[in-house]
């Protein structure tokens, strides 16, 4: 990695020695950051200390699990690494969750971890844990900085890692001795971004040849769409190809549901317009995609008439998992941009998967009284419109936002996919408001997911944050649930969430307005309430427990195998 | 009863003696789905090298894919499989500095 050079602070305001603390603020000063997520402890208090010095904001979580969150949607949300800041122990291990959950969605973020004074480093000291041991296999990189004047340098290095090429998390930990200690701080050395590898000419040209011979071609959009903020450029590919579309749970929002080319999300929930086309297609575009079970079924009867164009930033992805015909390794744009879309005879085919998308429409004509959550987020997201932000935990909630919901860019979808993380909407929701501060952002949580980070209400207290939570409650797990009847025969195991508390009277004791509805007439109010609120709100929505997500994939079978609600139940 | 033997791959990598380089370079080993059989390995402070014979846990695991796994490791700077013909100079060469 090369590097370019520039001083810490201007030759006037430079003092003569700083701290290894003092040089962790100027640094995340210098390097742009306006917002770390945080909780502090002992082994990271001199970095506390120096904190209200710099000018970085602070944010205050309640539980450091809800930092990392925080930090991760930032990242998401605004393509530049979101910070997480945490003491050593349990602190530090607090934060692991949400790393893994950076993890493997691909997302840029830097940890900063107090660490016990290295002389106690390996002796069971007090709050001690071998953080940089424990996060290797859910980090894109770590680092222990062990003398002062290098914390400029690898804080540096840890943001370009982060953001750079495929993003993913970077760990930087402190021992305490080393933010204590006293240095000459020296240039702050900026390493330039890596250059990402071309695409050979022979890929190319044989993900040409491919996409001129196909009959049936179809575009697979994964989260490295948005990674590489490379939206706008596939939606015009898809428009001037006429190339129909599917997407996995990070790729929606690339193309909005309306969009003709749109056949859905794939996969175990998905909409069986995009599972039928992925079956019976004969190419897959994919970008930016990495075959994940959960998008696939059964990987040996996924796309069994396909061939594979695969297009990505990490090379170790090209036939991981698939066969890839043409293996495009290259930054995402760069490579779109060298290829030629030019298509064979393809008008039966997106003839027919038109018909097919008309013929399978969502149905939103739910029997009863009761409110049904797959219109309800329909009509929130429609009438919110293109500014919509939702963060949701995971579950059938997460489902249905997924299946249901209009994303006018798949940033604007905040949700834990290869992690599958319950307790990330709320914190999620706070680190996207604060990053975009303009936009509606929306927490949707199931009653499940909330609880796990609950006390996060105290946060938008606090800083005034005006999250609007939609929280729908089938005083279930309800997922499990669903299993546990469609495939444990019915034996309800530990997911009774019955004895739920009042949500309205808790958040109400948190300070924040609240209100709950439980009757289809009651939706359009509530939602005029959500979107008119200036402050934080919860909307407590009871919804029929016994609800289930349609369609489903049943697991280990094809995606062809799909099981779908019965509309004479 | 006889159990099937799944054939070794052998594979050299190099890399920076930067701190946990070893262990995440083991860890992603083991994590892909490998496990390590024998290895050799010499440094000269800065820089490592080590040979390692893998067996894979099923028959499903690629070495091509853990090289390129291999390859995300900052610290590794080459990971390359190694043949039949070269293996054992290889390891000879390792064991000898």
């Amino acid at each position: 990695m090369n590097t370019m050079t520039q001083p810490m602070h201007s030759p006037q305001s430079q003092p003569a020695t700083r701290t290894g603390a003092q040089l962790v603020v100027d640094t995340l000063a210098a390097l742009g950051v306006d917002c770390v997520f945080g909780y502090p402890g002992g082994a990271i208090m001199p970095v506390y200390d120096a904190l209200p010095q710099g000018t970085t904001r602070h944010i205050l979580v309640r539980h450091e699990q809800a930092a990392a969150f925080a930090a991760d949607a930032y990242g998401r949300i605004t393509g530049r690494a979101g910070v997480c800041l945490a003491t050593s122990g349990p602190g530090a291990t607090n934060l692991i969750t949400g790393i893994a959950n950076a993890y493997l969605d691909s997302v840029p973020m830097v940890a900063i971890t107090g660490q016990v004074p290295q002389t106690l480093m390996g002796t069971d000291a007090f709050q001690e844990t071998d953080i940089f041991g424990m996060t290797m296999p859910i980090v894109k990189h770590s680092i222990i900085v062990r003398r002062p004047e290098d914390i400029p340098s690898a804080m540096a290095e840890a943001f370009a890692i982060a953001e750079g090429g495929r993003p993913g998390p970077v760990l930087v930990d402190l021992p305490k001795d080393v933010q204590q200690a006293v240095c000459e701080p020296g240039a702050l050395r900026r390493p330039e971004a890596d250059i990402l590898p071309a695409p050979t000419s022979e890929s190319i040209a044989e993900a040409e040849r491919l996409i001129a011979r196909a009959k049936k071609p179809l575009f697979y959009l994964g989260g490295g769409v948005a990674r590489a903020n490379a939206s706008e450029m596939v939606r015009r590919i898809v428009e001037e190809s006429g190339i129909p579309a599917v997407a996995t749970l990070q790729g929606l929002g690339v193309l909005p549901p309306e969009h003709p080319a749109m056949l859905g999300m794939l996969g175990m929930h998905g909409h069986r317009p995009a599972n039928m086309a992925v079956q019976e297609c004969d190419l897959l575009i994919v970008l930016g995609a990495r075959f994940d079970d959960r998008a696939t079924g059964k990987l040996a009867e996924f796309a069994p008439h396909a061939s594979v164009v695969h297009i990505d930033v990490d090379a170790a992805e090209l036939g991981k998992l698939r066969f890839a015909h043409a293996a495009v390794c290259g930054n995402l744009k760069s490579s779109l941009a060298t290829i030629d879309f030019e298509k064979g005879e393809i008008d039966a085919w997106t003839r027919s998967t038109v018909e097919t998308r008309e013929k399978h429409a969502p149905r939103y004509d739910a029997p009863g009284n009761g409110i049904y959550a797959p219109a309800m987020l329909k009509t929130l997201s429609e009438r919110v419109g293109d500014d919509f932000v939702v963060a949701c935990d995971v579950g059938q909630h997460q489902m249905w936002v997924a299946q249901h919901c209009r994303f006018s860019r798949p940033q604007a979808h905040l949700t834990s996919g290869g992690l599958g993380a319950m307790g990330f909407g709320l914190p999620a929701a706070i680190g996207a408001k604060l990053a975009e501060p303009d936009s509606p952002v929306f927490a949707v949580c199931g009653d499940g997911g909330f609880q796990m980070n609950i006390q996060e209400l105290a946060t938008l207290r606090r800083y005034q944050i005006p999250v609007k939570i939609l929280l729908l409650d089938n005083a279930m797990l309800g997922l499990v649930r669903q299993w546990q009847e469609l495939f444990f025969d019915g034996n309800y195991s530990e997911v009774d969430l019955s004895d739920n508390p009042d949500f309205v009277e808790v958040a109400n004791a948190f300070g924040i307005e609240a209100f709950g509805i439980e009757r289809r007439e009651e939706v359009d109010g509530a939602i005029d309430r959500l979107i008119n609120a200036r402050g934080p709100i919860l909307a407590h929505v009871r919804i029929d427990p016994e609800e289930n997500v349609w369609p489903l994939v049943p697991p280990g079978k094809s995606n062809a195998e799909m099981m779908e609600k019965r509309h004479d139940a | 009863m006889t159990r099937n033997t799944p054939s070794l791959e052998h594979i050299r990598i190099e890399f920076a003696c930067e701190e946990g380089a070893l262990r995440r370079t083991l860890g992603v080993i083991e994590a892909r789905g490998f496990s390590v059989r024998s290895m050799q390995m010499g440094s000269d402070g800065d820089r490592a090298v080590m040979t390692l014979a893998l067996a894979p846990m099923d028959p499903s695991r690629r070495i091509d894919t853990l090289l390129r796994q291999l390859d995300r490791v900052y610290a590794v700077e080459n990971a390359i499989h190694l043949s039949n013909d070269t293996r054992v100079a290889e390891v000879v060469h390792v064991a000898h500095g």
